[in-house]
């Protein structure tokens, strides 16, 4: 992927909608893609993954044992798919339980390091305002 | 560290390194008499040998019983070898034996009991202070050396091991106090964590390698030295003079090792990056080789095992003790031992077995052994730089900073210009901005669009014309012309109409009128250009522009500029920017070409945050940097350092960001720097004297700070604390200007931007570790290390005036002086939520005053109702229930009612207060306010959000 797909494959996130084309590039440069094959997992400990193609099963690494199979971590999570952002709000709040994330099928993500993505969004209001705006819906959505 | 802990320790090496040498110096020459130099080599394989195996036999009791008791074991049987040593060698023990035991036990027990001084300092205080307890090994053996050469000529050389095992005796007892000063806490990062893992990691474990591969080579170049050195000694003196000279050499070598130790070493250590550090014993080891080789004698020899024996020590002991520090304390400790007590001798017992092997010839030819000296020599400066690095990786790792090779991309080739000229001129209004952006960065040079003027594809066609538009370049004008006339394509044809009549270029007109009938597209851009070649209604096209194309707008003003009077443009201005449609527009041609009166339509929306300020400034172009810079001057420090923000997303905010980087004021300069991070991280180049003063300003200002906090006694606990934030901004900034500078010089910055995070919002061992990381990685600005670790250190506090800070802070001189004590109860209550904890003061003292105290009695707020504030609890507690959920409690310090101020969503629970409680309510507009001058506050409340959210959810955010 090149520095244009990768922007494009950021920007089709709604949570970067509302950032300026330069601060998506900026993000794009320093975002690196993998492409899983089923089975091959990521985890949140210390980068932030966008998923660009296929799908992954998702669970809070306290949820799970140390292998994990897509069946069981089906029963502990949901699924991400294209526009969904892992291991984000980590990067705000440390606390936050790291996740696995398990190819269901063959998959493209995007890994963020996480102090790239504290970088920017500390350089950047509206990245900021952005970001809190989608946990803001994200928590009004858990306590519908 | 642990001061008390730490002398008894370096008094403890101090001793048992006089031992050693004495005992070596004995031993020693009692095989020499016995053997002849002929032996030496046996002798250098026997020593070797012997200490790995005492070394690995240590390694092996100490990880099934405790250290402190083997360590005594240790002492206690040197003492006893030591005492009955002269009684042996006079009942006809060999004296091979004796040597070979002797070396080891005062060897091993030299490793144990540095590690106990090792454990008492830690970090910085590790580098600084290590060398000194080196000093006092060193010191222990000059006045070994010298004391046993006197003493030899006047008693002889039997009252050595007495001498010894008193010595030894007096190490004992040290050794059980500092064992009882440790118990009171080592130096901090000493003892692992709970949790803390004791196996290496992946970094860790290559680290180790390398640190291998450096012990077993500088063990090889030792032993080379060594036997060279010995052959030249034993061909120069005999009997009592040769143990007199050995004695007297290494007490002479001692003494300038303590010199260095004492003088040199913890100043380089603390101010030059590792690989500098360790790079020394090798280069050193070369220079006095190529010395001896072109000049063969005692002399050179002499001078090459000076340099080995004093740089061992000195730096390469020092160095490798920093890279252990990457390690948890566990391996850290078995490691020094195993790679100083087997690793090392190991190396040396090979080259030793090597030159046996060659025999008679090795000495003979004394050249042909330096050159193959300098050949190890230049492989262990080598493996030596390949460990300094993976040290710095090692170090940084655990802070989340890692090494990044961004992608150039001046290198893209003509395939990509040309997909990502098409993206820019599709339909996509997202894709085309993002590859603009793209294309903006990659600077592509104008003569490189050339080839594609002519395009198959219209898309490709209409993005360069719009680029040319965007960056007239006056060497494609012929170009641009012909292709504009052959263009059938209505959309690139407006485009290509854009680009010549911004270039001043009139020949495409024509075309265009024959085409205005058939596309409207065609006949707005056939009216703006004839408007901007110099016809129509001047002030309505630049109307109709600032909705349509505001860049052409603003090129409509430049090219008309001097048929504009100052009143016409600015009512032309003022009228576009009250019409929604056209105002963000109108303030893009305000920030770039609007005259001085307009000024104030651009700035009071900065001052506010809106949106289309903030877009004008990101739109700016190269002419409208230069324009604005002007008015900087003018404009209030709140504009200002929205205008530094802003500047994050501007492809040209380079110059702009350089200019508000010198200022005083402390909000400005903070925003600026900030974002001029922001913009070195993307490769841009930043003004290199702007970059220099922002440098200069940002430590200036942290001293400044400093000494207010020196003088801080008696005041306010409101002063302090804010005075305590504000030093912490002010540590941020000095990372940042670093960092901007590291970019300057080539260098990725966000290392240092991540320290810098670290430095001021980490834990202890954290804060220490992201120290020592900026200190590798910006080696040479001692200045920032010490003020830094000047910050790190508790304040010692007289009373005083904060007058110091008129200049820099003047908000919180007035605070520190008494004039804002009606504020300190408000302030000192929106501190305790961590929402406001990190935001700067004076932003606070806004939200503070414009912020409404309320007392609570009964219901707040009840689930359901619409809200448009949030609440932090400043005495008592409240309730908030949810439907179907347990009563949750809100103390001092809580907020609630948080989600309202970023959605207008009704309120998820009721609240209410218990019996009564006093809350400070604020509203929307307020918290936007602020939050414009603070974003932090939009970081705090999406930890807070975040908090909520975490517990229950899996962190993934979607649509």
């Amino acid at each position: 992927m090149d520095l244009l797909e990768r922007a494009r494959a950021l920007a089709a996130c709604p949570l970067f909608a509302d950032l300026a084309p330069a601060v998506v590039i900026r993000l794009a440069e320093r975002a690196h893609p993998s492409e899983l094959d089923p089975g091959e997992r990521k985890t949140t400990d210390d980068t932030v993954w966008i998923v660009v193609e296929g799908s992954l099963v998702i669970a809070s690494r306290a949820a799970m044992s140390a292998i994990a199979s897509i069946s069981t971590t089906r029963r502990h999570g949901g699924t991400a798919t294209p526009g969904h952002v892992l291991g984000l709000v980590r990067v705000i709040a440390p606390q936050t339980p790291a996740l696995d994330a398990v190819a269901e099928r063959r998959s493209v993500v995007l890994g963020l390091a996480v102090d790239d993505m504290r970088d920017v969004l500390e350089e950047d209001p509206v990245a900021l305002a952005a970001l809190s705006a989608a946990l803001a819906r994200r928590l009004l959505e858990a306590t519908e | 560290m642990n001061r008390r802990a730490f002398v008894l320790g370096a008094a403890m090496v101090l001793l048992c390194n006089l031992v050693a040498v004495t005992m070596r110096s004995y031993a020693e020459a009692a095989f020499l008499a016995a053997y002849g130099a002929g032996k030496l080599p046996w002798l250098l394989i026997a020593n070797a040998t012997g200490f790995a195996v005492a070394t690995l036999g240590y390694d092996s009791i100490t990880r099934r019983a405790s250290s402190q008791i083997v360590d005594l074991g240790l002492l206690g049987a040197l003492l006893a070898s030591a005492a009955v040593a002269p009684a042996l060698l006079d009942a006809g023990v060999s004296p091979a034996i004796l040597v070979v035991t002797l070396a080891a036990f005062s060897q091993v027990a030299g490793l144990a009991l540095w590690n106990r001084v090792a454990a008492s300092v830690a970090g910085r205080d590790a580098r600084r202070m290590l060398p000194r307890a080196g000093a006092a090994v060193t010191l222990g053996g000059a006045i070994a050396g010298l004391g046993a050469g006197a003493l030899v000529y006047r008693a002889g050389l039997h009252v050595l091991p007495y001498i010894g095992a008193l010595v030894t005796a007096i190490v004992i007892a040290l050794c059980v106090q500092q064992q009882k000063a440790l118990a009171q806490g080592g130096a901090p990062g000493a003892a692992a964590p709970a949790g803390t893992s004791e196996v290496l990691n992946p970094l860790q474990r290559r680290l180790l390698g390398s640190l291998i591969a450096v012990a077993l080579l500088e063990g090889v170049v030792a032993t080379v030295i060594d036997l060279q050195f010995i052959s030249e000694l034993k061909g120069r003196y005999q009997g009592d003079t040769l143990a007199a000279a050995i004695a007297l050499f290494y007490g002479g070598t001692n003494g300038l090792l303590f010199l260095l130790q004492v003088l040199a070493v913890p100043r380089l250590l603390v101010t030059r990056s590792l690989p500098t550090a360790a790079g020394i014993h090798p280069v050193m080891a070369v220079a006095w080789y190529i010395v001896f080789a072109t000049t063969p004698g005692f002399i050179a020899i002499a001078g090459t095992r000076t340099s080995d024996q004093v740089l061992r020590l000195a730096t390469s002991r020092t160095s490798q003790e920093i890279e252990l520090s990457a390690f948890p304390p566990g391996p850290r400790a078995r490691w020094k031992v195993l790679l100083r007590g087997a690793i090392w001798p190991l190396g040396a017992a090979v080259a030793a077995g090597v030159l046996l092997a060659i025999g008679p010839t090795a000495v003979a030819h004394p050249t042909r052994l330096a050159a193959a000296a300098v050949g190890v020599a230049v492989v262990w400066w080598i493996a030596g730089q390949i460990a300094a690095r993976r040290f710095q990786t090692a170090l940084a790792a655990p802070l989340g900073i890692r090494a990044h090779q961004a992608e150039d991309l001046r290198t893209i080739d003509m395939v990509t210009l040309e997909r990502w000229s098409q993206a820019a001129g599709g339909n996509d209004l997202r894709v085309a901005g993002l590859a603009r952006a793209a294309i903006s960065r990659a600077r592509v040079a104008a003569g490189d669009l050339a080839d594609h003027l002519r395009h198959d594809e219209p898309a490709v066609r209409t993005a360069l014309f719009d680029q040319l538009a965007r960056s007239p370049t006056p060497s494609l004008r012929g170009e641009l012309r012909a292709s504009v006339e052959i263009e059938d394509d209505d959309r690139a044809l407006a485009a290509g109409l854009k680009a010549l009549a911004i270039a001043g270029d009139d020949s495409a007109l024509a075309r265009g009128r024959s085409r205005a009938a058939l596309s409207r597209e065609v006949a707005e851009a056939v009216q703006s250009a004839e408007c901007t070649l110099g016809g129509g209604d001047l002030t309505a096209e630049l109307g109709l522009l600032c909705a349509r194309d505001p860049g052409w707008a603003v090129a409509l003003v430049r090219a008309r500029r001097a048929e504009l009077t100052d009143d016409a443009l600015t009512a032309a201005l003022t009228a576009a920017a009250g019409i929604p449609a056209r105002r963000a527009g109108a303030l893009i041609v305000i920030a770039c070409a609007g005259p001085d009166a307009t000024r104030p339509l651009l700035a009071d929306p900065l001052e506010l945050g809106e949106a289309a300020a903030i877009d004008a400034i990101v739109a700016l172009d190269a002419i409208g940097v230069t324009h604005l810079m002007a008015w900087l001057p003018a404009l209030s420090s709140l504009a200002r350092a929205s205008i530094a923000r802003a500047l994050a997303g501007a492809p040209e905010g380079a110059k702009l960001v350089g200019a508000l980087l010198g200022g005083d004021d402390q909000e400005v300069a903070h925003a600026a720097l900030r974002t001029a991070l922001a913009i070195a991280r993307g490769g841009a180049r930043l003004p290199t004297a702007p970059v220099a003063e922002a440098n200069r300003a940002s430590l200036a200002a942290l001293i400044l700070h400093l000494d207010a906090r020196d003088s801080a006694n008696g005041w306010s606990s409101c002063a302090k604390h804010e005075l305590d934030i504000a030093i912490r901004r002010c540590v941020a900034r000095v990372a940042w200007a670093a960092a901007v500078e590291a970019a300057a010089g080539g260098r990725d910055p966000a290392a240092l931007a991540a320290a810098a995070r670290h430095l001021i919002g980490g834990r202890e061992p954290d804060r220490r570790r992201a120290l020592d990381v900026i200190q590798e990685i910006q080696a040479g600005r001692s200045e920032i290390l010490a003020v830094i670790e000047r910050w790190m250190r508790p304040a010692d506090s007289t009373p005083g005036t904060p007058d110091v800070l008129n200049t820099v802070d003047p908000w919180l001189a007035k605070l520190c002086r008494g004039e804002l004590a009606e504020l300190e109860p408000i302030l000192l209550a929106l501190r305790k939520p961590a929402l406001f904890a990190t935001i700067a003061g004076p932003a606070l003292a806004a939200l503070a005053i414009r912020a409404t105290c309320r007392t609570v009695t009964g219901q707040l707020f009840a689930a359901g109702d619409d809200g448009d504030s949030m609440f932090v609890v400043t005495a008592g507690t409240l309730q908030a229930q949810r439907p179907g959920a347990e009563p949750r409690k809100i103390d001092v310090g809580g907020v609630v009612g948080e989600l309202a101020v970023l959605t207008r969503a009704q309120r998820a629970a009721t609240v209410s207060a218990i019996d009564t409680a006093e809350v400070l309510e604020i509203d929307r507009e307020t918290f936007a306010a602020v939050s414009q001058r603070a974003p932090e506050l939009v970081a705090g409340l999406s930890a807070t959000l975040a908090g909520w959210l975490a517990p229950e959810r899996p962190d993934v955010l979607g649509n």
